[in-house]
């Protein structure tokens, strides 16, 4: 079957341009830090707050970032400068450490 | 109630939990973790820590016996059984479904049986060689994916395949929007792609046999001795799950289709066994099972570790015949129903569940990795390839 060959050939090479561009251009949706729960772990979240804490040690970075009420902390293995009260937006994974979640940031941004 | 009867208890509750999740086509074990997150607070409430770690032992190891089930018989596999898939439904096709499924209940067993043996070696020798390994591993990785595509009796088709596979599983982790990633990305290569085939040729299922296949005991030693090196790799690096165990285990061995069945599911075992010994031994959870014994368990003792194999060996030899059960009852009826209609409801319910699961957006990953699987049928090259979606990536890992 010569046509279905060629056809899972194209239909695939389309639907891994597709994939490679989506996810490059989509992000996870915003949410509030008070939501994040077991629940979110593995999975990619956007969250926004006010830095309140920064920990520098070898090879990363810990941010504490707040928005109303709760906090949460950032890991970035990336150390971007930043600055105490500065607010940003994170994306990143949920992820369990000691018992506590935290993110593990793939993209910090200033806003 | 005393804690004794409260674990027996808790053993034959596992016992039935990993049984649904088993058999229910799709579902990964990790995702049963995730489901048992939200309802631990409340279970605490009425149960000792010991009692729930035990459960969910129970669960995790009955979970990994009768998972082959919907993996061989209906061509619904996840990342752990996906291997089992190719051999697994040529039998099928012979009339060796029961026989199949056997095969790789027996390397559960066997596989169980030896990873609580070698524990006690491993807590000694594994913090010792760990580095070495974690230095080599990029090495290993390559060398594995190279033999994988030589193998293959058309190098180039293969190598087209595996790249693919390989973008397709690099772009699928990065796909930051979806949950679960895995379950559509091998879902799609190795269940739907597989149905799909089975539709279109319109393949029809012969009667299906009671009968077992005997694989010679110098093979099963050897596929003892491959899966424990294997199980060894996966347990303690980061990044390798089983089934990039067995490609590597595989690739440097010479193993046969009927053996690979056995090694397929010793190493898942061995893997599930040995995900809480690291749990005792390096503090680190190496699965979804492991994370949550260790949140039940803070001061992880010796003997909750050997509480916790007692566990393992009852609900495993139960769970054994459990497997034997329930494939004899899938033999006997699946020949009652058209295969194609089957195949055709499968991948409907395959294409539902992932919806649920992981989103609408994720169907476009289903499909372009069913797309995948289809080519590499097309093209005669050997499914295996396919495990590049998950080598690539972790080959990425170690290389950065």
């Amino acid at each position: 079957m010569r046509t279905l060959l060629l056809a899972s050939f194209i239909c695939s090479l389309i639907g891994l341009f597709f994939i490679i561009f989506l996810a490059n251009h989509l992000e996870p949706n915003l949410i509030s830090i008070k939501s994040i729960g077991e629940n979110k772990l593995d999975s990619y979240v956007k969250i926004r707050g006010v830095i309140t804490e920064i920990k520098e040690t070898e090879g990363l970075s810990i941010f504490t970032i707040r928005e109303d009420t709760a906090s949460i902390k950032v890991v970035s293995y990336e150390k971007p400068l930043l600055m105490r009260n500065q607010k940003i937006e994170v994306i990143g994974k949920v992820v369990e450490y000691r018992g506590a979640l935290e993110i593990e940031a793939t993209t910090i941004k200033i806003i | 109630m005393m804690v004794e009867l409260q674990i027996i208890l808790a053993s034959f509750a596992g016992l039935i939990a990993g049984t649904i999740t088993g058999l229910f086509p799709g579902i990964h074990i990790n995702l049963v973790a995730v489901l048992l997150f939200t309802i631990s607070g409340l279970l605490l409430q009425y149960f000792s820590p010991i009692t729930l770690a035990a459960f969910i032992v129970a669960m995790s190891i009955t979970h990994v016996f009768l998972d082959f089930i919907p993996s061989i018989f209906l061509g619904a596999p996840n990342e752990d059984t996906a291997l089992s898939i190719l051999p697994g439904h040529r039998l099928l096709l012979q009339g060796y479904g029961y026989a199949a499924v056997k095969l790789t209940t027996i390397g559960c067993f066997y596989g169980l049986i030896l990873s609580i043996l070698v524990s006690p070696l491993l807590v000694l020798v594994v913090p010792s060689i760990f580095p070495f390994i974690q230095r080599y591993m990029i090495f290993i990785l390559l060398l594995s994916s190279l033999f994988l595509i030589l193998k293959d009796d058309k190098k180039f088709a293969a190598l087209i395949i595996f790249l693919m596979a390989g973008i397709l599983g690099m772009a699928t982790l990065n796909f930051r929007v979806i949950n679960q990633p895995l379950l559509p990305l091998f879902s799609g290569l190795f269940g739907t792609s597989l149905l799909t085939v089975s539709f279109l040729e319109n393949v029809g299922l012969p009667k299906q046999r009671i009968k077992e296949i005997k694989i010679s005991h110098k093979s099963k030693l050897n596929a003892l001795l491959t899966s424990l090196l294997s199980s060894l790799l996966v347990s303690f690096l980061p990044g390798v799950g089983s089934a990039q165990g067995a490609v590597i285990g595989s690739s440097f061995r010479k193993i046969k289709e009927e053996t690979f069945l056995f090694l397929v599911g010793a190493i898942n075992v061995i893997v599930m066994v040995w995900s809480f010994v690291a749990l005792y031994a390096i503090e680190k959870p190496r699965s979804g099972s492991a994370v949550f014994v260790g949140k039940f368990l803070e001061y992880f003792s010796q003997n909750q570790l050997f509480l916790l194999f007692a566990v393992a060996l009852f609900t495993g030899s139960l769970a054994l015949i459990l497997c034997l059960i329930f494939s004899r009852l899938f033999a006997k009826n699946i020949e009652k129903i058209k295969y194609k209609w089957l195949c055709f409801g499968i991948a409907i319910f395959i294409i539902i569940i992932t919806t649920v699961i992981s989103g609408p957006l994720s169907l476009l990953i289903l499909a372009t990795g069913t797309m995948i699987g289809i080519l590499c049928n097309e093209l005669g090259v050997k499914k295996m390839q396919m495990m590049g979606s998950l080598l690539v990536p972790v080959i990425f890992y170690y290389l950065l």
